[in-house]
């Protein structure tokens, strides 16, 4: 059965709607009735820690002081509107699951250095740009300017997170320029990513403290997650320590990527990270880990040389009740993060959607008729189901399969790239 | 209440990838490296102006490709239709400003029309470099939550 949809969510949701309309149509000439849209968005914040701060970006907005703070102040009202869903939420699933939600630490991130200052002040003047000019209104003009600056942070390692960000998301809209060209565009996935991008140039991300831990891990499923420039699997997984604590967790792997490389060449992007890992997923297999780092929000980040194959284990017979979900670092808080691990054979605890299932994944609908699935509970507008991987009798579908094609890719892509390119500079 | 997952991409076709290296759809063309057919040691900067289509090819010290004569030559042909494998006939379509949506390279280019007009090959080398540029960036067993927004490309 599906988790409820707590009260408020629905409504949080048509509070951000007032900043996507505007943030469609551009901030550089604001009517009269989009100060009052934004006025609404405003009000709900009042008596609030960003209440005055919000209240005081509308009003200069609209007498045309139109500053990178004010419009940041704006981005962080429609955010904490997605935290608080978030947090409602996942209470929700993790209730109706018999999960523990966990508590999260974190600590302020470090102060950027000077560079990567300079780099996240330059991605920000974009980002004003795009806003003064509307998320509909966007042509090549506005929009090759990022590609200089996104050079810059892909290659300062502190800014990580928003590289990766601004990437995917100035990919996305330079495909669709010019924007006022696009049938129905979808303003509120780049009204918070806007937003999301924003905040990011502001500070580094806080820091979750970690522990070091022992116990046996048992990888369950794998999201396959892409824009053209970046790849991240994250491997699901349950671990038990010594103590007998179960939780669970997840390992990102995540590599900078081109859009030749696809199907099930994608696992050798990132099998250099952690092929242990990816064997024992492939195979059902269970690993003893030592010596590794959790961190509060639930992640393990790998490290090849403390993992040592175990017994084979089925994923259909591991029972996740009881088990502690940790949610993720504030900053993170949003309903798009919310993924539960779900095992199940026959009917789906709820309607089952592909649309967050990637291309490259190797698993399609009628892999999943009358197979044991597993997947993410997943919510966007809705409860549902994201299946990652599948298994019918001997036959797997997901990962699995992928992890095992992938190692006899002979020509990689990567290989005819260079070679071209080498002809190229000695032409 | 629209989405925050995006739209699904058709997934891409493998390419003939040494015939084409690269290929891609920015700043308004198509534009890409397309090996030659005579000479394995020889490639072509080869792209298409959206809207106008425009094209242009030459070797990349600018020497015209001699296929260019009142239309596009094989190497544009090649181009597209390699796009057409990645991209999808949708997308490729819709970039550069097909009125009817075809997979057809013929018909891509004949609805387009367009005359040849010259670009530097020295400004798509450049993007070809930067394409490989990503490849050489490190990987990174970090936290990327950043990552949930996106599940094409």
């Amino acid at each position: 059965m599906s988790p409820p949809i707590p009260a408020g969510v629905e409504e949080a949701a048509a509070l951000t709607a007032h900043l996507d309309r505007v943030l469609g149509e551009g901030f550089a000439r604001l009517a009269p009735a989009q100060v009052a849209s934004l006025r609404e968005l405003a009000d709900a914040f009042v008596g609030t820690p960003l209440g005055p701060r919000v209240h005081e970006a509308v009003t200069a907005l609209g007498d045309g002081e139109l500053l990178a703070h004010h419009l940041a102040a704006l981005a962080a009202a429609r955010e904490s509107l997605e935290g608080a869903r978030h947090d409602a939420l996942l209470a929700a699933a993790a209730a109706e699951r018999g999960l523990v939600v966990g508590t999260v630490d974190v600590q302020p991130g470090p102060m950027p250095g000077a560079e990567a200052t300079v780099r996240m002040e330059s991605a920000r003047q974009w980002l004003v740009e795009v806003a003064l000019a509307g998320l509909a209104n966007l042509d090549n003009s506005i929009l090759v300017p990022i590609v200089a600056t996104l050079e810059g942070l892909q290659t300062t390692a502190e800014l990580g997170g928003l590289a990766t960000l601004l990437t995917g998301f100035a990919d996305e809209l330079l495909d669709h320029a010019p924007t006022s060209a696009v049938d129905s565009p979808p303003l509120r996935r780049w009204a918070d990513l806007w937003s999301r991008c924003i905040l990011a140039t502001y500070s580094l991300p806080e820091v979750c403290p970690t522990e070091t831990v022992d116990g046996r891990l048992f990888p369950l499923g794998a999201d396959v997650r892409h824009h053209d420039h970046v790849l991240s699997i994250v491997v699901h997984g349950l671990l038990e320590t010594p103590d007998g604590q179960r939780h669970l967790v997840r390992t990102p792997l995540t590599a900078w990527k081109v859009d030749a490389v696809t199907g099930a060449e994608i696992w050798n992007l990132v099998r250099p990270l952690a092929p242990a890992l990816l064997d024992a997923l492939s195979a059902d297999c269970s690993l003893s880990v030592s010596k590794m780092e959790l961190s509060s929000d639930g992640v393990l980040r790998w490290r090849e040389g403390g993992a040592t194959p175990g017994e084979a284990f089925d994923p259909w017979s591991v029972d996740l009740s009881g088990a502690v979900l940790h949610p993720p670092a504030l900053r993170h808080r949003h309903p798009l993060q919310i993924g539960l691990p779900t095992l199940y054979t026959g009917e789906p605890p709820a309607p089952v959607d592909l649309a967050r299932t990637s291309p490259h994944a190797g698993l399609a609908a009628k892999d999943l008729k009358g197979a044991s699935v597993m997947g993410l509970l997943r919510f966007d507008g809705g409860w549902t189901l994201q299946p990652l991987g599948a298994r019918k009798g001997s036959q797997r579908s997901g990962p699995a399969a992928g992890i095992a094609t992938a190692r006899s890719v002979r020509a990689p892509v990567l290989d005819v790239l260079r070679e071209r390119a080498s002809k190229l500079l000695r032409a | 209440m629209q989405s925050f997952v995006p739209h699904p991409r058709p997934t891409p076709k493998r390419r003939n990838l040494h015939k084409v290296p690269f290929v891609e759809l920015f700043a308004g063309r198509l534009q890409g490296v397309v090996s030659s057919g005579s000479s394995d040691d020889r490639v072509y900067i080869s792209l298409i102006q959206a809207g106008s289509g425009d094209f242009y090819c030459s070797t990349n010290n600018n020497r015209p490709c001699g296929g260019l004569r009142g239309g596009p030559c094989k190497h544009i042909d090649a181009l597209v239709s390699n796009a057409v494998a990645q991209y999808g006939a949708e997308r490729v379509c819709r970039y550069l400003g097909v009125p009817e949506v075809t997979e057809n390279t013929w018909q891509i280019t004949n609805q387009l029309g367009g005359d040849k007009q010259k670009v530097e090959a020295g400004e798509v080398f450049a993007r070809f470099l930067d394409y490989l540029r990503y490849v050489e960036l490190p990987s990174s067993t970090e936290p990327r939550p950043e990552m949930a927004w996106f599940v094409t490309g």
